[in-house]
């Protein structure tokens, strides 16, 4: 169990810089999850911390002690990867034991702790299978299984759960949860699946080119994304984004301000929650979750009029596609709804992101 | 062209087309037909030759002065001569007539491909030293051309007056490191020059040994023993020991040395007047001086006869023989002489010059050439014929071991020669009554009934003709392949098993059943282990095969990970450079590494004399090939060479498949480099690099170009693998092709054991293992 600091990491490849600076902390015993596109750099940043790959500026620390120029074997780590990357000439048996027969554990404790790692994953009548006989969920908890009968200090993830079909990825993240829960290891995981990130992790890093863009719990950084990237990439579907003006509001109440959208399409702006950001002729970006829109029977409402271009049930909730003016827009409506293509739908919207359109920075949070 | 004509000549393509096939036809139908024969003129006289250069254009030039029916010449290899004679003549699609070493004649008849010249042959022309060269049994069965035999060359510089006998040339008083004769003294051609001095021959004498008017070689027997052979051992061996002839010397070491003047005189063939180079110093050929040794003999050297001889159907027709009588007149025989410096066998030859006149020639340029004919000539006449029985093939070999053994100071001269004999008495065909081919015939009857019975059976069931039917298109697919292997491939394969039943020569093969086979399994009858026999050989072989494989798993692999460091630079350039050894031909490579391991001049002892020079060491030139701790190492060298790219590169593939990941967990996991390679990557190399080290194996297990060409056994035949050995029966001790065939049957059974065992055993094993399971199950 230890604690990561990384300062200022940068590494790049030939002339790509693939991180940028990277500084992060993780607490003990922590679940912290590096989520981003790819390309932004979490896999790098992983193979850092494994010691695979040499940062080329700043420091990491495992509690008081720098890594940075021990080799992968002195770091006491454990790995999962991708590709589970199973030993193929050796039995399941022979897989979990393999770290453990390096360090010259004693058998009996081998045996002990192999049988105690393959029952806490359910492997025990898969023991002397070779992995080419295992299926891919098998093999995954077969590289779980290696890294735990380890006890490192520290787990590493990465995109441990992307081979895997939907169902069982779903029953593996609970595993992984659960394992977590169970052993308190201090766990990094890389993953681009944003319900993976927001289901595991007790600390989030979303990384975009080669760089941290927020950092927190799931749901702080959910609720309260600092970037137009980061309230992008996380929800599903994803945020929606409408340009729009800050103009002069007709009717009753509020601050007396409106964001039009265009085509004469407005949201009222609710009183208060953007105090003193937004002036009358700013341009802004406005970002409204899908389940954020609410339907609004009556006309004499100030609302957002859209026009349904098509919907897709999905049993429990319907989603909508429609278009105010010329921008497109989700709207997740209740399970039994259904509304023709063509139909009117007139939209309220009680909590609103504001973007810098230029920039992408939040400009102020809704409370 | 208007239109219309056109479109008629278009019309009338077709029809003009027929017209000229069927012209062909009758054309084909007519040359083909006999009776139409006269009408083309005289049949043509066909005459095959191995000639190249010079003298294919001087026998051009000869047959342009024949006025008769015209000639058709055809110039062969002179390596495949003798097997094309033997294959076109008795179909009746070889020559009239061909020109051939007289040795051969032996052979050629009893292969009933020669016939008695008749009177194309004058008589009265031929010395006594050239006529018997070309009887058989008191018959002429050859028209003598042209002569060949060694004679001694001279640096006129270091030795102007003619030496009068080998002992004061040992005596010349010479600059340091000039050698005063350079001649190969281990190879049994050269040797029969002495041997001849002191009276002997490799083939004893028919009737009374030592008897008057016995010819030399007439018998069927080895003649190399007794007191003549001792002696002209013990002198040679006393020559090169005392430095006077060089060790170890084959044709070209000869050449140079006298090119470049570092031997006073050379006894060589006509052919090293054609290999010097044009700075080599002036020379002039004598005779071979006497031996004091052997009370004043003169050297006298092996004579080749070069001779025109008769196709059975080319002997029948009276102007191939009137052709033959004109090539070898008198007028014929000095066009050759004119244009190719071929020494005429007649002893009415013009242009011959004698005494003092020939000494004069040689410094006249434009005499040069015909001085060098007249002294050969000189020489021919006291040189002896080679004997043409076939039994003289079978000498070589015995003969050049015993050489080598006694000059490299291995063995006392008597007990070389006995070894010698042995050899040759050991290898010679022995009677062997033919079998009662009924067993075989019964067996073979059983098997193909068997193998009917099961046909029929399998061809009775509905579904397999429905299979069959439903796969015909597949069936024309591979048919090509199936031709192509079945005759390049089985046929050869049953036809050599086939040979391996019998014993005898090609053509007059006779059945024995397992005869051969248990010659071989019993070692003929010897100790299981003695020299040569199937057993030590085999140890030889399975020795050189493990040894070879180590090291090329072990080169390549170590060579392999190397070049698959992904810091290494100049990747490229090295993985070709050491892909080299495998893309030159393995002879070329194997001749290479022969020379570097010459004992005086090659590139190993020239290393071992820079480390001595640099470094003030004593190391001695090793004699490579006289012992077989050597030699082995030699020839395990050489295949060394040739052998690891191709596991190298086995390696680097299989090192590109095993996931990087792997290797990356097993680094997270704790491993060193050390444990990574030894857990991780061996491992995974394994079934990549295990079907190549089989291969491997079979293909070392067979390597027949490196054992014969850099050893060639030496020494005595120790060094031989399985294969090398069988080459030696079929090639060198008078075509025992059934002998041969037997060890090759006995080869591939060895690999087919040795490659398919561990493969039916495991998967025995495995069936053994999941039998009881299916018991429990069921």
């Amino acid at each position: 169990m230890v604690a990561i600091r990384c300062k200022g990491v940068a590494k790049r490849f030939g002339s790509t810089v693939v991180l940028d600076g990277v500084s992060l902390e993780v607490p003990d015993g922590a679940f912290a999850v590096l989520v981003g596109p790819s390309g932004c750099g979490k896999s790098t940043l992983l193979r850092l911390l494994a010691g695979l790959e040499r940062t080329d500026l700043g420091t990491i620390c495992f509690g008081e002690r720098d890594v940075g120029e021990l080799a992968p074997r002195e770091r006491d780590i454990a790995m999962v990867f991708q590709s589970y990357a199973l030993y193929p000439h050796l039995t399941v048996r022979e897989n979990l034991a393999f770290g453990l027969r390096l360090r010259k554990t004693p058998k009996p404790a081998i045996e002990a702790r192999v049988r105690e790692v393959s029952g806490m994953l359910g492997l025990e009548k898969l023991l002397d299978r070779m992995p080419r006989e295992l299926s891919g969920g098998q093999r995954q908890r077969v590289a779980m299984g290696r890294a735990i009968a380890r006890r490192a200090q520290l787990f590493l993830f990465d995109e441990p759960l992307s081979n895997l079909d939907a169902s069982l990825r779903a029953a593996v993240r609970v595993e992984i949860r659960r394992l977590h829960l169970e052993l308190r290891t201090t766990s990094v995981y890389v993953t681009h699946d944003q319900v993976e990130a927001m289901t595991l992790a007790d600390v989030m890093f979303v990384l975009n080119k080669g760089r941290i863009e927020q950092s927190g719990a799931p749901l702080d950084i959910y609720d309260r994304p600092a970037t137009r990237f980061v309230a992008g990439f996380l929800g599903s579907p994803a945020m929606n984004f409408l340009e729009a003006r800050v103009a002069t509001a007709e009717g009753a109440g509020g601050t007396g301000l409106a964001l039009e959208v265009g085509a004469g399409a407005s949201l009222p702006l609710e009183p208060g929650a953007f105090a003193g950001e937004v002036v009358k002729g700013a341009k802004v970006t406005v970002g409204v979750r899908p389940h954020d829109f609410e339907p609004v029977a009556d006309p004499n409402i100030p609302a957002l009029a859209a026009r349904v271009v098509l919907c897709e049930a999905l049993g429990g909730e319907t989603y909508a596609h429609a278009t105010v003016g010329e921008q497109p827009l989700v709207v997740r409506l209740g399970g039994s709804e259904r509304l023709d293509p063509g139909a009117r739908l007139r939209l309220r919207a009680p909590r609103i992101h504001l973007f810098d359109p230029a920039r992408g920075r939040a400009l102020a949070r809704p409370t | 062209m208007s239109p219309p004509a056109r479109r008629g000549r278009a019309l009338g393509a077709p029809a003009q087309l027929a017209r000229v096939a069927l012209a062909a036809l009758v054309a084909v139908v007519a040359l083909g037909l006999p009776g139409c024969a006269a009408e083309r003129g005289p049949a043509p006289i066909r005459l095959w030759h191995a000639y190249r250069g010079a003298e294919e254009r001087a026998l051009a030039a000869l047959v342009a002065t024949w006025s008769g029916p015209p000639v058709e010449l055809l110039a062969l290899p002179a390596d495949a001569f003798a097997a094309k004679l033997q294959a076109a003549i008795p179909l009746g699609a070889g020559p009239d007539l061909y020109i051939d070493a007289h040795e051969r004649l032996g052979d050629f008849r009893a292969r009933g491909i020669v016939a008695p010249v008749g009177d194309a042959l004058e008589e009265d022309a031929f010395g006594p030293e050239v006529l018997p060269a070309v009887e058989q049994d008191g018959v002429a069965y050859g028209v003598p051309l042209t002569l060949k035999s060694a004679a001694l060359y001279v640096n006129d510089a270091l030795v102007p007056t003619d030496p009068p006998d080998l002992e004061s040339i040992a005596e010349l008083r010479l600059p340091e490191g000039v050698y005063p004769l350079a001649y190969e003294a281990e190879n049994a051609y050269f040797h029969a020059a002495v041997l001849h001095a002191f009276g002997g021959s490799f083939l004893a004498p028919a009737g009374e040994p030592g008897a008057p008017g016995a010819t030399p070689g007439a018998s069927d027997a080895f003649g190399f023993v007794g007191e003549a052979a001792e002696r002209s051992l013990e002198l040679v061996r006393s020559l090169v020991d005392r430095g006077v002839v060089p060790a170890d010397a084959d044709g070209a070491l000869v050449t140079r040395l006298f090119a470049a003047g570092k031997a006073a005189t050379a006894i060589s063939g006509p052919w090293l007047a054609n290999d010097l180079p044009p700075e080599t110093p002036h020379y002039r050929v004598i005779p071979l001086p006497k031996v004091r040794a052997a009370d004043g003999a003169p050297l006298r050297p092996m004579l080749t006869v070069e001779a025109l001889m008769l196709a059975p159907a080319g002997a029948a027709r009276p102007e191939v023989r009137a052709f033959a009588r004109f090539v070898a007149s008198t007028e014929g025989t000095a066009i050759l002489r004119r244009e190719a410096r071929a020494v005429p066998a007649r002893r009415d030859a013009e242009g011959l010059l004698e005494g003092e006149t020939l000494r004069r020639a040689f410094d006249d340029p434009a005499l040069a050439a015909d001085a060098l004919v007249s002294a050969f000539a000189a020489q021919a006449r006291v040189a002896i014929p080679m004997p043409t029985s076939v039994a003289m093939r079978a000498t070589w070999e015995p003969a050049a071991r015993a050489l080598k053994k006694v000059l490299r100071g291995d063995t006392a001269p008597a007990e070389a020669l006995r070894e010698a004999k042995q050899r040759f008495d050991d290898a010679r065909p022995k009677a062997v009554p033919a079998a009662r081919p009924e067993p075989l015939v019964a067996i073979v009857g059983v098997l193909c009934l068997a193998a009917a019975f099961w046909l029929v059976r399998r061809a009775r069931r509905r579904e397999f003709r429905a299979a069959v039917r439903r796969s015909l298109p597949a069936y024309a697919y591979v048919l090509h392949s199936v031709v192509v292997l079945g005759v390049l491939v089985f046929v050869p394969l049953f036809a050599g098993a086939a040979i391996s039943l019998a014993v005898g020569r090609p053509g007059e093969l006779t059945y024995v059943g397992g005869y051969n086979f248990v010659e071989i399994l019993t070692a003929r009858g010897g100790p299981l282990f003695a020299s040569g026999s199937f057993y030590l050989v085999l140890l030889v072989t399975l020795a050189w095969t493990a040894v070879n494989l180590f090291f090329h798993l072990g080169i390549g692999l170590v060579l392999g990970l190397l070049l698959s460091r992904p810091t290494l630079r100049l990747k490229a350039l090295y993985r070709v450079l050491l892909i080299i050894p495998w893309a030159v031909p393995s002879y070329v490579t194997a001749l290479a590494w022969k020379g570097m391991f010459h004992r005086q001049f090659g590139a190993v002892s020239a290393l071992l004399s820079a480390v001595n020079d640099l470094f003030g060491t004593d190391l001695e030139s090793i004699a490579w090939f006289s012992r077989f701790s050597t030699a082995f190492a030699a020839n395990c060298t050489t295949n060394i060479w040739l052998g690891f790219p191709f596991m190298m590169v086995v390696t680097l593939a299989g090192l590109t498949a095993i996931p990087k990941d792997v290797l990356e967990a097993a680094e997270v996991d704790g491993a060193t480099r050390w444990q990574r390679l030894w857990r991780v990557t061996l491992p995974l190399l394994r079934p990549t690099v295990m079907p190549a080290a089989v291969l491997g194996a079979v293909w070392t297990f067979n390597m027949f170009n490196v054992v014969f060409l850099v050893s060639g056994g030496e020494p005595d035949g120790q060094t031989d693998i399985l294969v090398s050995e069988a080459y030696r029966w079929a090639f060198t001790r008078e075509a025992q092709y059934g002998f041969a065939a037997a060890y090759s049957v006995l080869i591939f059974l060895l690999l087919f054991a040795g490659t398919e065992l561990p493969g039916l055993v495991r998967r025995w094993r495995a069936r053994r293992r999941l039998a009881p399971a299916a018991e429990v199950s069921s």
